[in-house]
């Protein structure tokens, strides 16, 4: 059994927004990052036990992010799911490429992503 | 030349003048030198003298300014003795040592002395006051003659020294009676009564120490209140003396000092002297060698003067050694000046004349090398004019070829024309004959030399068939001594080539040692070709004729033959035979003697059987000779005949004995047959000439036919039926003859030929096969008699085993009998057929034609043992006759056909030629162009008639132009190709000198002895461009087609882009709206917040749609564009105030700094507003809160380059964190953002400068920014203005618009100079 502790990481401030609400109405313990370096810092800190992660961002772009969790034996286990917004062919594989463990594109329902953490976390 | 020489002489008389004139200068030189020296001698002299006697007065007057000084002191104690009641010994000390002090430069003052006047009746009272004041042992004295001082005696008066100053160095004279001394008396005397201060002459002081000259001088005190005015009163009056002592030394010394500065200080001499003192005394002092003036050397510069001392004359003389030649110097640099001048004119003259000899040198040389290159340019002229006669000639003689005529005066005429062109004098065409070996001489021009059979290098040159040029013949290997005694010195000798093989030789000889340069060796083997083309057609002529001729003449023989074998038949006396038949030899035969041997029946001799010369036959030793070694046993042992010509008469005595007679009888040729019959030789036929070389081959060939006659005759003479018989033949094989001449077809006579055939020889049958080599069969072609299946004509059958066959095959002829079938069916099948047809008898002679058998002709008889040897012989002689028609036929028909071919073949090339649309150009191997055909005249613009003759490198550009020498020498020397056998594209040259491209393709035909070099040229120009057209649409192609890809690409990424930028607030939008429905029991405020997300995010949405189709409309050109004229502060306001929220919110101040009178825009003023918020509101982006914006606008100083419009220039500054360098371009990209703080990213698409940079471009202006991180960011754009040509001047004055933080915008901004500042 996992843990309930979220990283959700995105830009877009509303979505942030969003998600922390929803998850955390969910019974989830969330913390949200604005930047990849920002992520980075807080997976280390507080090794959450899922990633929700965009992939458009400035400093460090969510593939980098997940690559580097991914190669770190002790970050590793924590499930990634990959955000995009760009909707094209090929996305879903690139994002599983870079190790992500689950993709969901833009625009997702929040309430769908609450209903798969549970899955994963419940 | 002549000119030249003269020049030369004039030249050489000019030097040794030019001498005589340096001379006279060097000597002019040196005695104006020399003047000048002895001018400034004189004057430096006179110079010395001057400076010595200004000098001299000078120190004199120095010396009196001295003298009169020490007097001078005399003076002063006179005055201080008048001042005063009484001078005691102290006042006086005082005084004078006053006075000694007070004059220092005095040195000649030894003493100061008071000396009073004491009568005798004073003395006692004076000396015993004296010894009273201190000076114990005073008394009055004077100088013992001894010199020691002693009691003055007793006189009326004395005049002790009383007072002496300074008294140390003194004492000795203090109470000395100055009247004691007789010298010293009488200047005091004088002095005394004249009241004026007088001096002695030279004494010797009474306290001198050194060994120098004093005086004294004595200033008379008188008694105040006396009269003075006469010398007595003055006399009475006296008081004493005031006395100087002064020594001549040292007043002298102290006095010359002050002038021993000048030039010639201290090189002088001084003799000063008293002429007023007695002789012997009057020497004052002399000075280093001084003299007195009766003692002055010769060659001494002297001054005297006169210098007054009290009342004496002294006279000061100073002399000084006139100054040696060498010690004055400026004669000397004069002279050596003027030498030296001399020298340098001296100098430079000859250096001048020198160069002037070069020069002449140089000239002279410079005009023989042009006359040399004159000379050289006159032979290149004759030799033109050579090559051009040669050109000329060369015509003459191919029109010569082409003319009428037969071949040896066509070719004379050439060989003439030959000698004229090469300067020849002996010019010969020799060629071989049929019948004697050898080259015989054909044509010749110029003294004959044909007499002399060809020597070793023309039987050379005609067997190697090689041009031999010799250019010195006398020392050539194998020169022939009879040709260099006639003079020959340099031939050219030349195969002549006819029908491709060597027929015949031109020599071309001169009598010179000279040289045959290779154009002419090139133009002999040119006539030497046209020579071989005229031979050949003249072989085939002659041939012709030949063969015309020798059918004649073999009529001709024939009949005489008949006449000879009638004669011969006609009587069986031999004696009256042979004396007929020698007549009519003589028509076959020309001869001068005939003789007739025969041998004997025992074989030992032989005899003369006839003679025509009567002498022989009744000399009995030559009647009857030894059968060995005679000609008669020789010939008819070897069975052949024998022909004894050309050799010398000795050479004939020793080989031929027998001969010697008829040698001496003049005979020079003969001709010796044996007389056959039945093979065996029963004589020998004798006919000889006078002349030498009088037979030939035919001749020979003639008598052994008129040998066998004889011999029939002889051995049958009384066998008349036969000579009836032989009669007939004759006859009939004349007439034969004449029918085969009288048609070139011989199937026209076929017929009339079977039957005179039919006279002479009995026939079934007769054919006529065509032997077919390449088959091998027979064609029998002409058939009379019986008719035989198979063998008809038109028919063909194999040469093997056939009896025409074997003909063909051995080359003989051949009389058959067949005996049995079998006996055929084994030896020749084929002539079963006519076996069988019942013909028993055969005959089969070849018909030879160059030893080829062309045919067989063969008759049958059906009558057995019908044919003898005869019949065979006179069907051989017919079938020769055939042969020789058959041979003349078709001679001709291959004549015509050769000639039809060449003149065909000539045409066809020509036309192609002609025809070409491509440019053919043949050049010779110097590059000279020899044809250009019309192709070519239309490519190059030139007339054939102007190119040809030229060098090809008149059609060639530069540098093209002279490198082709070099390739054509390079190809001719190495074989190295640059062009030959390959095309290839190069630049040609047309007459209005344009270039062009070209594709050549050079090809090389190799003829005798030269080479000539054919181009097929090919204008390129046109297919060039169209492939450079069609390279470039190609291009062009291709960009269209990668600015496609790249704008495809674009368009992908952008719909991309869009796509994501989308999705983004959709997103958000969303997730609101879930929460919002999913959630809805939550307190209002998170209802709000959601509720606002979707809010912003819908506007943000609307913004992104807005943004993408203005950016699409702009570039589709679907933007609808307002144009006007625009106030640009308006437009800032507006932008200014539409922004307002966005600074409030962020509380950042703008600033807006705008240029009064600042033209309007000519813009849309919306697009207008619209870049200015986007600059804007990404200004209020980046900058901090807090921070200052400044929005500012000018005219841009001078107009546009490009349309000469003036721009107002807007720019937004921020004071944000800048931008880097490398982001410049990329920020104007669509759906870029600069900086990393993205709290604000709502807010912008990403578009904003993007549409920005589209906008200003569209209204013709420019967009850029410039940046420094951490300090700020500035965009600036341009849009034109109004007034494109009228610039306006940079207003000084800026407005600063200040504006209420509540939008209270002030609008003063149209009131400078009012400053107001824009807080927001």
């Amino acid at each position: 059994m996992l843990g309930n502790h979220i990283l959700v990481v995105d830009d877009e401030p509303n979505i942030l927004r969003s998600l922390t609400f929803i998850l955390q109405k969910g019974g989830y313990d969330v913390s949200v990052a604005e930047d990849g370096e920002e992520a980075m810092t807080k997976i280390r800190d507080l090794k959450p036990s899922v990633l929700i992660l965009d992939v458009m961002m400035p400093n460090k772009s969510g593939y980098d992010v997940c690559r580097e969790v991914k190669s770190d034996p002790v970050l590793r286990d924590i499930h990634v799911v990959m955000l995009t917004a760009q909707g094209q062919e090929g996305d879903r594989e690139v994002a599983l490429a870079h190790g992500a463990d689950e993709y969901i594109s833009k625009p997702f329902s929040p309430i769908q992503i609450l209903t798969r953490m549970n899955e994963l976390l419940g | 030349m002549l000119e030249a020489r003269t020049t030369q002489t004039t030249h050489a008389a000019t030097p040794k003048r030019r001498y005589i004139f340096i001379a006279l200068l060097a000597a002019a030189g040196s005695a104006l030198s020399i003047l000048a020296f002895a001018v400034v001698l004189g004057f430096e002299r006179d110079r010395h003298q001057q400076d010595f006697a200004s000098q001299s007065a000078g120190r004199i007057a120095i010396l009196q300014t001295e003298i009169d000084a020490h007097v001078a002191v005399l003076h002063s104690l006179d005055s201080f003795y008048s001042a005063s009641d009484s001078v005691n010994r102290q006042q006086f000390g005082e005084f004078a040592k006053n006075e000694l002090n007070s004059h220092p430069m005095h040195p000649g003052i030894q003493a100061l002395e008071w000396i009073p006047l004491v009568t005798k009746d004073e003395k006692a009272t004076f000396e015993s006051a004296v010894r009273a004041e201190g000076f114990a042992n005073f008394q009055i004295n004077e100088q013992h003659p001894e010199g020691r001082l002693v009691q003055a005696g007793e006189r009326l008066e004395y005049f002790p020294v009383n007072y002496i100053e300074p008294y140390s160095e003194n004492e000795a004279a203090h109470g000395f009676d100055i009247a004691s001394n007789p010298s010293r008396l009488a200047a005091l005397n004088e002095a005394r009564q004249s009241g004026e201060p007088v001096a002695t002459q030279r004494i010797s002081l009474v306290q001198e120490r050194e060994d120098q000259n004093g005086f004294l001088v004595f200033a008379p005190i008188y008694q105040k209140g006396l009269p003075l005015s006469t010398p007595q009163l003055r006399s009475d009056a006296l008081s004493g003396f005031v006395l100087g002592v002064f020594r001549v030394g040292n007043l002298v010394n102290g006095a010359l000092a002050i002038s021993r500065s000048g030039p010639s200080a201290g090189n002088y001499g001084f003799f000063l002297f008293d002429r007023s003192a007695p002789e012997g005394s009057q020497t004052l002092m002399t000075l280093a060698g001084g003299a007195g003036s009766g003692e002055i050397e010769s060659g001494q510069l002297a001054y005297t003067g006169s210098l007054s001392v009290g009342n004496r004359i002294w006279e000061a003389n100073f002399t000084a050694p006139r100054q040696s030649l060498l010690a004055i110097w400026q004669p000397w640099s004069a002279l050596s000046a003027g030498l030296s001048l001399t020298i340098i004119v001296l100098a430079y003259l000859l250096l001048a004349m020198q160069r002037e000899t070069r020069t002449r040198l140089l000239v002279e040389q410079r005009t023989r090398e042009l006359s040399e290159t004159n000379q050289q340019l006159e032979e290149e002229i004759l030799d033109r004019s050579r090559v051009q006669l040669e050109m000329v000639g060369l015509y003459e003689i191919s029109r010569i070829f082409s003319a009428e005529g037969d071949f040896e005066t066509k070719a004379t005429e050439a060989l003439e024309k030959l000698a004229v062109l090469a300067s020849a004098d002996w010019v010969t065409l020799r060629l071989p004959k049929e019948d004697a070996p050898g080259l015989h001489l054909v044509a010749a021009a110029g003294p004959a030399v044909g007499k002399f059979p060809p020597t070793q290098v023309f039987t050379e040159a005609f067997t190697e068939g090689t041009i031999m040029v010799i250019d010195d013949y006398s020392s050539h290997a194998t020169a022939s001594k009879r040709l260099t005694d006639l003079g020959m010195r340099s031939m050219v000798i030349l195969p002549v080539r006819a029908s491709e093989r060597i027929s015949g030789l031109i020599t071309v000889i001169s009598r010179e040692k000279r040289h045959f340069n290779p154009e002419l060796v090139a133009l002999l083997t040119a006539v030497g070709e046209g020579l071989g083309v005229l031979l050949d057609n003249s072989l085939l002529h002659e041939e012709t004729e030949r063969s015309h001729l020798s059918q004649r003449r073999l009529s001709d023989e024939h009949e005489v033959m008949a006449e000879i074998g009638r004669v011969i038949g006609s009587s069986l006396d031999m004696e009256d035979v042979f004396e007929q038949f020698a007549q009519q030899a003589r028509g076959l035969i020309p001869f001068d003697r005939l003789e007739i041997t025969l041998i004997a029946r025992d074989h030992e001799y032989d005899e003369v059987a006839f003679s025509t010369s009567p002498s022989a036959t009744t000399d009995e030793t030559a009647v009857s000779t030894l059968l060995d070694g005679s000609l008669t046993r020789l010939v008819a042992s070897s069975m052949g005949g024998l022909i004894i010509q050309g050799l010398g008469p000795e050479a004939i005595r020793s080989e031929h004995p027998c001969l010697a007679d008829s040698l001496d009888a003049g005979l020079r040729s003969w001709l010796i047959v044996p007389l056959m019959h039945r093979d065996r030789a029963i004589g020998a036929l004798f006919i000889a000439a006078n002349e030498e070389s009088a037979f030939n081959q035919h001749d020979l060939d003639l008598a052994a036919r008129i040998g066998n006659q004889i011999a029939s005759a002889i051995s049958n003479s009384h066998h008349y039926q036969e000579g009836k018989k032989l009669e007939y033949d004759a006859g009939v094989l004349a007439n034969l003859g004449r029918i085969v001449n009288s048609s070139m077809d011989i199937s026209e006579v076929y017929e009339t030929f079977g039957e005179e055939i039919q006279k002479l020889i009995p026939f079934d049958r007769m054919s006529l096969s065509f032997a077919n080599y390449e088959n091998q069969t027979m064609s029998p072609t002409w058939v009379i008699g019986t008719d035989v299946p198979g063998l008809r004509e038109g028919d063909a059958f194999p040469m093997t085993r056939s009896l025409a066959g074997e003909v063909v095959r051995t080359k003989t002829s051949y009389l058959l009998e067949a005996d049995s079938e079998p006996y055929l069916e084994l030896k020749f099948p084929g002539l079963v057929p006519a076996y069988k047809a019942g013909t028993v008898s055969f005959m089969a002679v070849p018909l030879l034609s160059r030893d080829v058998v062309i045919a067989v002709l063969r008759v049958g008889s059906k009558q057995r043992g019908i044919y003898t040897q005869r019949h065979l012989e006179l069907l051989e002689r017919i079938g020769n006759q055939i042969a020789g028609a058959i041979a003349n036929a078709d001679l001709y028909a291959q004549q015509k056909v050769a000639e039809d071919a060449l003149r065909e073949r000539e045409a066809r090339l020509r036309g192609i030629v002609e025809s070409a649309i491509d440019g053919i150009i043949t050049i010779d191997e110097k590059g000279s162009v020899e044809s250009f055909n019309k192709g070519a005249e239309i490519i190059f613009g030139y007339a054939s008639a102007e190119v040809v003759g030229n060098n090809i490198k008149m059609l060639m550009p530069f540098p093209y132009h002279g490198q082709h020498d070099g390739y054509l020498k390079m190809f001719k020397d190495t074989g190295e190709k640059r062009i030959i056998g390959q095309g290839r594209e190069v630049a040609g040259r047309r007459k209005d000198n344009t270039q062009f491209p070209m594709d050549l393709s050079v090809s090389v035909v190799e003829l005798v002895e030269k080479r000539i070099y054919t181009g097929i040229i090919r204008d390129v120009t046109e297919s060039k461009i169209l492939q450079q057209e069609i390279e470039q649409r190609a291009k062009e192609l291709e960009k269209a087609y990668a600015e496609l890809q790249t704008l495809d690409k674009m368009k992908d990424e952008f719909i991309s882009t869009v796509s994501h930028e989308l999705r983004t607030p959709l997103t958000s939008i969303k997730g609101a709206a879930e929460i919002l429905l999913n959630y809805r029991d939550e307190d209002p405020a998170t209802q709000v917040e959601f509720l606002s997300i979707i809010d912003n995010e819908s506007d943000r949405l609307t913004r992104l749609i807005n943004d993408v189709l203005d950016l699409s409309r702009i570039e589709s050109g679907e933007m609808r564009w307002e144009i006007s004229q625009v106030d640009v502060k308006g437009v800032i306001e507006t932008a200014v105030l539409g922004t307002q929220a966005l600074t409030v919110q962020k509380n950042v101040k703008v600033e807006v700094d705008s240029v009064n009178d600042l033209p309007s825009a000519i813009a849309d003023p919306d697009k207008l507003v619209q870049v200015i918020t986007n600059l804007l509101s990404n200004a209020v982006k980046f900058t901090p809160n807090g921070g200052l914006i400044r929005v500012q606008s000018r005219l841009q100083p001078g107009p546009r380059q490009s349309s000469g419009q003036r721009m107002v220039e807007i720019s937004v500054s921020d004071n944000g964190v800048g931008i880097l360098r490398t982001e410049f371009d990329k920020i104007f990209g669509r759906f870029q953002q600069a900086g990393t703080s993205l709290s604000d990213r709502p807010q912008g698409t990403g578009l904003g400068l993007a549409i920005s940079k589209e906008i200003v471009t569209h209204m013709g202006g420019q967009i850029w920014v410039e940046s420094e991180l951490g300090k700020g960011s500035t965009f600036f754009f341009t849009v034109p203005t109004s007034s494109p040509s009228s610039p306006v001047a940079d207003a000084p004055g800026e407005i600063k618009t200040e504006a209420s933080q509540n939008g209270n915008h002030a609008a003063e901004v149209d009131q400078p100079p009012s400053s107001t500042t824009v807080s927001l």
